[in-house]
């Protein structure tokens, strides 16, 4: 079981590089985590620390209290699939990816990773090679949840996937986190589709933690005030505005910070429609390449 | 997997690589029966048509055989690194099982080796042809199994663990990987001396050193145990702390 993760003052250069600029973040264990960040944020290179696929320039990553690189109590802990998972050479079967995890993989289950092959239509026998991008992913994700590490981590680990197969992903992954609750950290671009999943979200920006907070309070964060195009413009005037839209005489604005139930009973009373904001018009605002708003 | 072994794969960080010893020995295996019945063949097509006798044929697949057992150990190297670290397994963890698979296959390699010229003796005797053990071995006589085995299982072992070297190398850095080639070869070469093999200047340069030109098993094994020493241990250099890059 995973009870803390703390990250301290994580610093991971290439060259002249800075993909983790000093990342201090302490996150608990059993929840299902979003790491948001745009490309070249350092989100790959943050798990692949907290995996120990990478050893940090400077700073810390714990588990549990103890190191995690080198640390096999810990790593074997872990399931890091990257999109479409690390695993045996294009010219060996499905089946010997299987036959390895469940060599390597202490908690693996065979079974249900035979139950997902089917699922996600993924041929035990066909090279792996011979495999879509799609059914590369869904081999991914095959082998981090039969994994059932208490630590596992997907990034990005739908490329190639259609629609529906990713919300196969998403149905499977919740169910088996209700099944066998353990922490999940998602990294995606995909915010909207896979939001739901979040109970935290983590978001990241040049290598520096921006915003980590639960899901809840984060869209507090953040309010789309739409009504009249006047009565909007004259209420939202002193706030944080991040964006509009408008069509005819109705406009939407999104007011980044908190309003009080005061600020809230006046827009009511103005006959302004409040909603919470979508996650990914916040993450837009918040990794704005002047933002620095955290 | 039995809960016991899942304990026992979380708390150690390695164990037997059942897996890799039997995929890698099997495919040898298979490579090993494919071999033996090309060289014969072969070996048969040159007296009929040629009537060219090898003195020995299966002496002739030897030279090959050691750089499939350095590619093999430099692919299981190259690519069961990520696939363990991948799998919550440390370096450290597979250093240990690649040693152990390391070693296994280049002892079940010397078996199918000295197993050939076994097969061979009695295919000559069938054909009436007689065999003759050209220079550069510890072994004088293809009756003398033990020194057969030594001899393979050494130079196995040093081309196996150069392999990995080279492996890893190539691993840590596609570029650098070439930078490993010359002091990989410098261990072959100077095995394969004090096997008592004539490599030209590599050779001069060993009996330079040693100040004898009579290769002996006592000398052959200082030798090869001391380049596998060195190959792993470069090996090792190259890989606790190597980053584990995406396929």
């Amino acid at each position: 079981m995973i009870e803390r993760i703390d990250i301290d003052r994580l610093t991971l250069r290439y060259g002249d590089v800075t993909a983790l600029d000093g990342l201090s973040l302490s996150l608990e264990g059993g929840k299902i985590y979003g790491l948001l960040g745009r490309n070249g944020s350092g989100k790959t290179s943050l798990l692949s620390v907290i995996a120990a696929f990478r050893k940090p320039t400077s700073g810390d990553v714990r588990i549990n209290g103890q190191p995690v690189f080198e640390n096999q109590a810990i790593t074997s802990q872990i399931a890091f699939i990257r999109e479409s998972g690390d695993t045996v050479e294009d010219t060996e079967k499905v089946e010997s990816a299987m036959r390895y995890a469940a060599y390597l993989r202490p908690n693996w289950d065979a079974e249900y990773a035979a139950r997902l092959l089917e699922r996600f239509e993924v041929p035990t026998k066909a090279r792996i090679g011979s495999l879509s991008r799609g059914k590369r992913s869904a081999l991914g994700i095959v082998l981090g949840l039969a994994a059932r590490a208490p630590l596992t981590i997907f990034d990005e680990t739908y490329l190639g996937m259609d629609a529906p197969s990713r919300y196969a992903f998403y149905d499977e992954l919740l169910n088996d986190y209700m099944a066998h609750p353990r922490t999940f950290i998602i990294s995606t671009h995909l915010i909207e589709e896979v939001s739901r999943l979040f109970e935290n979200v983590v978001i990241i920006d040049r290598g520096r933690l921006v915003v980590h907070d639960d899901v809840e309070t984060l869209l507090n964060r953040g309010t789309a005030v739409t009504g009249p195009a006047d009565v909007v413009d004259r209420f939202v005037n002193g706030y944080t505005v991040i964006g509009t839209r408008q069509l005819g005489r109705t406009k939407s604005a999104m007011v980044y910070g908190h309003l009080d139930p005061e600020q809230r009973a006046e827009a009511r009373a103005a006959g302004l429609d409040l909603e919470p904001l979508a996650l990914q018009d916040l993450f837009v605002h918040l990794t704005e390449p002047r933002g620095d708003q955290s | 997997m039995s809960q016991a072994a899942m304990t026992q794969r979380t708390q150690r960080s390695w164990r037997f690589p059942a897996p890799l010893v039997t995929d890698y020995g099997g495919f040898l295996t298979a490579v090993w029966a494919g071999v033996l019945v090309v060289t014969f063949a072969g070996s048969l097509v040159s007296a009929t048509f040629f009537d060219l006798i090898p003195a020995s044929a299966w002496e002739l697949i030897t030279p090959p055989a050691r750089v499939y057992m350095a590619v093999i150990s430099a692919f299981v190297v190259y690519s069961f690194l990520p696939l363990y670290v991948s799998h919550g397994q440390t370096r450290r963890g597979f250093a240990i099982e690649g040693l152990i698979a390391l070693v296994v296959h280049a002892a079940l390699a010397t078996v199918l080796i000295t197993l050939g010229f076994v097969i061979e003796a009695g295919w000559y005797r069938v054909m009436g042809w007689t065999r003759g053990v050209p220079d550069g071995h510890l072994f004088t006589s293809y009756g003398n199994l033990p020194l057969i085995v030594a001899e393979y299982g050494l130079a196995f072992l040093v081309w196996s663990a150069a392999g990995a070297f080279a492996g890893a190398a190539f691993y840590r850095s596609s570029h650098g990987g070439w930078l490993a080639l010359p002091p990989a070869l410098a261990m072959v070469g100077i095995t394969g001396s004090a096997l008592g093999e004539s490599l030209g200047p590599i050779t001069r340069f060993f009996q330079g050193l040693t100040g004898t030109d009579a290769a002996s098993l006592p000398l052959a094994t200082v030798v090869s145990f001391a380049c596998v020493l060195i190959a792993v241990a470069g090996t090792w250099l190259l890989i606790r702390d190597v980053p584990i890059r995406k396929r």
